[in-house]
């Protein structure tokens, strides 16, 4: 243009004959030299103005440039902190090409390398679990058909090491100027986190929803209003156990279902409580809608926000009645049994002293008549039957006294005991018994010594070695053998005999048991089993028995080695 | 009968039961147990007689006192506690509790009591009586 321009003003230079040559050679300046002259001075002046406007012009476009560019920039930079500070995963999908493009959360948060990436829809949909592929494609083709507001879907992708992540995808249409879609853009964000927790809150609801306690939650406006805890929620349970609904429920403090007693039992603890903000356990008794009382059992427990501040308090009751009652029921049998023990024990300590002291007397006295010759046949009879009688009666009665004191004081003095002399010293006691049955004894004692109660063991065993001498059978020499052995740091005595024997099946739940008499013998008690049985367990011991009528008994009592 | 065959001179037998007492009194004549018996039927009779001794200064006590537990006014025990409160607690008295009680606290009980020698199970017998002489 600058050349045109030029050459312009040399035409009008020609046209007026100008000839600058001739006008320099001979220093002579005429009419059309002049205005020549006058026509190149304007021109190099317009040409100035001109070439100075443009270099304005270009100096403010260049600086305007300048100025977008940094604006373009700045916005640019905003763009990618926002990609960089956003957990979203941003895909822009071609729909004309199906080309599907990713930024580069796909790598940041579903960890898939570059060369893993197919930039293609399918890919896409390779990631989708199966279960949720088919309900999210149909919903996004008919978003896409329809081409109205905003697509939105949850579903489960899978993260390169195989997991799957549940998203939330959020997606717009871009469409040209026929109102044809041509891109879509969404954003994936990660919310596997919120499922999580959406279901543990699901489980935890159940729990309260299914609950027998009664799950009550209260808003702390002690502050605000000055009243006690107001009611915001209770589980199904405690409107079953109050027969309150809901809206009678809410709004209300759970002091307001305690019965007037409760109240002013535990009224004093549960400010206490409410005002240090500390948990607390108290039993009460609440009033249900038909006015009838039901104990329960409660805590409380203060909840507190991130500022510490005590919002709520959770209150969990449970409904104790039953139990209560049953509570009750045992403590009043405690109290009763307790008496009545306390008064049979005394009555029989009252009991045996009462018969032991005449008795006592009686024997004194057929003692000191013993001195005395008694010539009348009939007389001596008589007193011999007394005698008798009276030494019976001792018997038992020593007997009886022997199962109080042992059932009132359980045995705890124990010392060594050889067995060896102590066998011969129980029968050594019983020389009638020896002398008539004439016995074979054998003795077999793992141990040489044992450490035990030995006044018990001596009843013990002067009881089995009686019966086995009285309950022998006739022509028959009776055989007793005693034994002890260590087992498992146990001892175990047994005792057998070839006698009589009893008849297990008829007697096996009463065989050590009060009163009873297996055999027609006159001076049995029925008081021996149960004396011995008593006397071992006191030990902490066991007895067992093992009898065949006429083949033999055979006892085993285990005790503890201590 | 020479006084030496006794073993001692004098016991006291304090025991509601007159039949006890009349018992105990035979078994002493016929073991030559004791030359004097005497007999009181409670604890505060005995408290008063001991105490008239020791007032009158002779100091002649009963080398021996058979003393029962269960007794009307005064038992046993009330004895031995107001026994203990007086001067005649630490003189030469020989206690031996003869008693048809069967309870094992009461064994244990009379052993808290210094002046206590013995404990015997009624009837006092020759042998029982041959077990606590010197």
């Amino acid at each position: 243009m600058t050349s045109y321009y030029f050459l312009f003003f040399l035409n009008l230079a020609n046209t007026k004959n100008l000839c600058i040559n001739q006008s320099f050679t001979g220093f002579y300046i005429d009419k059309n030299l002049f205005t020549t002259l006058i026509v190149l001075i304007i021109f190099f002046i317009v040409t100035l103005i001109i070439l100075s406007f443009l270099y304005l012009k270009e100096k403010k476009s260049k600086k305007k440039i300048k100025e977008n560019n940094l604006l373009l920039y700045n916005e640019i930079e905003k763009f990618n902190v926002v990609l960089k500070a956003t957990s979203d995963t941003i895909w822009d999908w071609d729909t004309k090409t199906n080309k599907f493009v990713w930024n580069k959360g796909i790598e940041d948060f579903f960890g898939y390398k570059k060369d893993e990436i197919r930039e293609d829809l399918q890919w896409w949909f390779e990631k989708i679990h199966p279960e949720d592929s088919i309900r999210m494609s149909v919903k996004l083709y008919s978003f896409i058909e329809e081409k109205e507001g905003k697509w939105q879907d949850e579903y489960r992708f899978q993260h390169a090491d195989g997991h799957y992540c549940y998203i939330n995808d959020r997606g717009m249409l871009i469409k040209d100027k026929n109102d044809n879609v041509v891109r879509m853009i969404g954003a994936m964000q990660d919310i596997s986190k919120v499922k999580l927790e959406e279901e543990r809150l699901k489980l935890l609801e159940t729990v309260i929803n299914q609950s027998s306690d009664a799950i009550i939650i209260s808003e702390n406006n002690v502050a605000k209003t000055g009243s006690t805890p107001k009611i915001i929620y209770c589980n199904p349970a405690f409107t079953k156990m109050s027969g309150y609904c809901k809206d009678d429920i809410l709004g209300k403090s759970i002091a307001s279902f305690l019965s007037y007693e409760s109240v002013r039992n535990n009224m004093e603890n549960i400010i206490y409580a409410l005002r240090k903000k500390q948990n607390i356990v108290f039993e009460g008794v609440n009033k249900n809608k038909n006015g009838e009382n039901y104990w329960i059992s409660c805590s409380s427990t203060p909840i507190f926000d991130n500022n510490k501040t005590n919002t709520h308090w959770i209150s969990i009751q449970r409904n104790i009645t039953s139990e209560k009652i049953r509570e009750t029921e045992r403590e009043n049998l405690i109290i009763e049994l307790t008496k009545n023990n306390k008064d049979l024990k005394q009555f029989s300590y009252i009991i045996s002293h009462n018969l032991r002291a005449p008795l006592s007397n009686l024997t004194g006295l057929l003692a000191l008549l013993e001195d005395y010759e008694i010539k009348e046949t009939e007389l001596k009879e008589i007193v011999e039957g007394f005698s008798k009688s009276t030494l019976l009666l001792n018997q038992t009665i020593e007997d009886l006294i022997k199962v109080i004191v042992i059932k009132d004081n359980p045995s705890t003095l124990k010392e060594k005991v050889n067995l060896k002399l102590f066998f011969d010293s129980i029968i050594n006691q019983i020389p009638y018994l020896m002398e008539t049955k004439n016995p074979i004894i054998t003795t077999s004692f793992e141990q040489e010594t044992l450490y035990i109660n030995k006044p018990y063991l001596e009843s013990i065993v002067l009881n089995l070695m009686t019966n086995a001498l009285k309950y022998s059978k006739e022509n028959i020499k009776p055989e007793i053998n005693v034994s002890t052995k260590l087992k498992n740091n146990k001892i175990e005595i047994t005792f057998s005999d070839n006698g009589l024997g009893i008849d297990l099946e008829k007697n096996k739940d009463k065989i050590f048991g009060l009163y009873q008499r297996f055999h027609d013998y006159p001076d049995s008690k029925g008081l021996g089993l149960y004396l011995i049985k008593t006397q071992v367990e006191s030990m902490g011991g066991t007895i067992s028995i093992d009898s065949q009528i006429n083949i033999g008994t055979t006892f085993k009592i285990t005790l503890n080695n201590e | 009968m020479s006084n030496s065959n006794y073993k001692y001179q004098s016991v006291l037998f304090i025991d509601d039961d007159p039949i006890t007492l009349m018992l105990c009194k035979k078994v002493i004549e016929k073991t030559q147990f004791s030359l004097h018996v005497d007999t009181l039927t409670n604890g505060k009779d005995a408290l008063k007689y001991l105490n008239e001794i020791y007032e009158k200064g002779s100091k002649i006590y009963p080398d021996l006192i058979f003393l029962d537990l269960n007794m009307p006014v005064m038992d046993g025990w009330e004895f031995l506690d107001a026994l203990s409160k007086t001067n005649l607690y630490d003189s030469n008295l020989n206690i031996i509790i003869l008693s048809s009680t069967i309870d094992p606290k009461d064994i244990e009980k009379a052993k808290n009591y210094s002046i206590v020698k013995n404990f015997i199970s009624k009837p006092i017998t020759a042998e029982n009586l041959l077990r606590i002489s010197k």
